[in-house]
């Protein structure tokens, strides 16, 4: 971790789940590593708030049932309020997640992690720099 | 007639006006306010959470009782935020209100989303418990009309018009 190109272990991991045909269902069966749910903890925040921060949670909103129509999942309701929640929780409202389990929150980021890899996806760079960022905040 | 004499016959309203006030004046009649006070227990017992007086209603509220809590909770919500309100200062009004409540069963985004629903936004507010969308419509409610300071005949006028109005709001 740290010089760019080299990946860690569960960086690795995560970019093999990305390009599965499902990735977000990839993602959560690798939850049994707390290494690598730390990794797509703070994937998590950092694609967000380099996407949403400063962002009127309107658009948040959309975006979740945009997200949870791609997942063949019901788009209103406590799903898409939890992940809303989740969501904002990373862009400065922490107190809106409390009460979400950690299985819940594991699950949610990975549905907006493998999000990254809805077509057309992020580009590898991006993808790179993503990770790269988030493996360096977890090794802090 | 000329120019000049139709001015000279014109009285000069500056002079012919009564300096003084003291010439008797023709009042205006204006129309009867007729203040009007709920008249259902559920308008009862939100006007006295307003004021906050001890309410004489067991709260046990069924299907009319919530549709007129939803519809009064619209009204005060419109009063208070506009459909483009950020949702930065609704949700700092909620999560004040459900600080100040937190015996309460509410939930700060579940309320959250019911003001922006009722606002006129696609926000998700399916399958929220009966109990949780009451106890946020009757805080909320006391919240919004207390942030525009409405006055109690304002509060009553509004209650009633959520009585009157039949069916839930849209």
């Amino acid at each position: 971790v740290g010089q760019r190109g080299q990946r860690s272990a569960p960086g690795r991991l995560v970019l093999t789940a990305l390009q599965d045909e499902r990735p977000a269902h990839a993602l959560v069966r690798l939850g049994d590593s707390p290494r690598v749910v730390a990794l797509l903890t703070q994937l998590f925040a950092v694609a967000l708030r380099r996407c949403f921060a400063g962002h009127d949670a309107r658009e948040i909103t959309a975006y979740v049932r945009d997200l949870l129509e791609w997942l063949d999942l019901p788009p209103g309701g406590g799903p898409a309020r939890q992940t809303e929640a989740l969501i904002r929780s990373v862009l400065g409202e922490p107190a809106l997640a409390t009460g979400i389990t950690a299985a819940r929150r594991h699950e949610i980021t990975c549905w907006v992690v493998g999000d990254l890899a809805r077509p057309p996806g992020a580009n590898q760079a991006v993808l790179d720099a993503l990770l790269e960022q988030a493996e360096r905040r977890v090794s802090r | 007639m000329t120019a000049a004499a139709a001015t000279a016959a014109t009285p000069d309203p500056a002079s012919t006006a009564d300096p003084v006030g003291t010439a008797p004046v023709e009042l205006v009649a204006v129309p009867e306010v007729v203040h009007r006070r709920p008249r259902t227990p559920a308008g009862e017992y939100l006007r006295a959470t307003v004021i906050n007086r001890p309410a004489g209603w067991d709260v046990k509220p069924d299907q009319a009782a919530r549709a007129f809590f939803a519809r009064a909770f619209t009204l005060a919500v419109r009063r208070r935020f506009r459909p483009d309100s950020p949702v930065a200062d609704i949700a700092r009004t909620v999560a004040d209100v459900c600080r100040r409540h937190a015996t309460l069963p509410l939930s700060a985004l579940e309320t959250e989303m019911l003001v922006r629903h009722a606002l006129g936004e696609a926000a998700p507010v399916e399958d929220i418990p009966a109990e949780r969308v009451v106890a946020a419509h009757v805080v909320v409610f006391v919240a919004m009309v207390d942030g525009v300071a409405l006055t109690d005949e304002e509060v009553d006028e509004l209650i009633t018009t959520a009585e009157d109005t039949p069916g839930w709001l849209t």
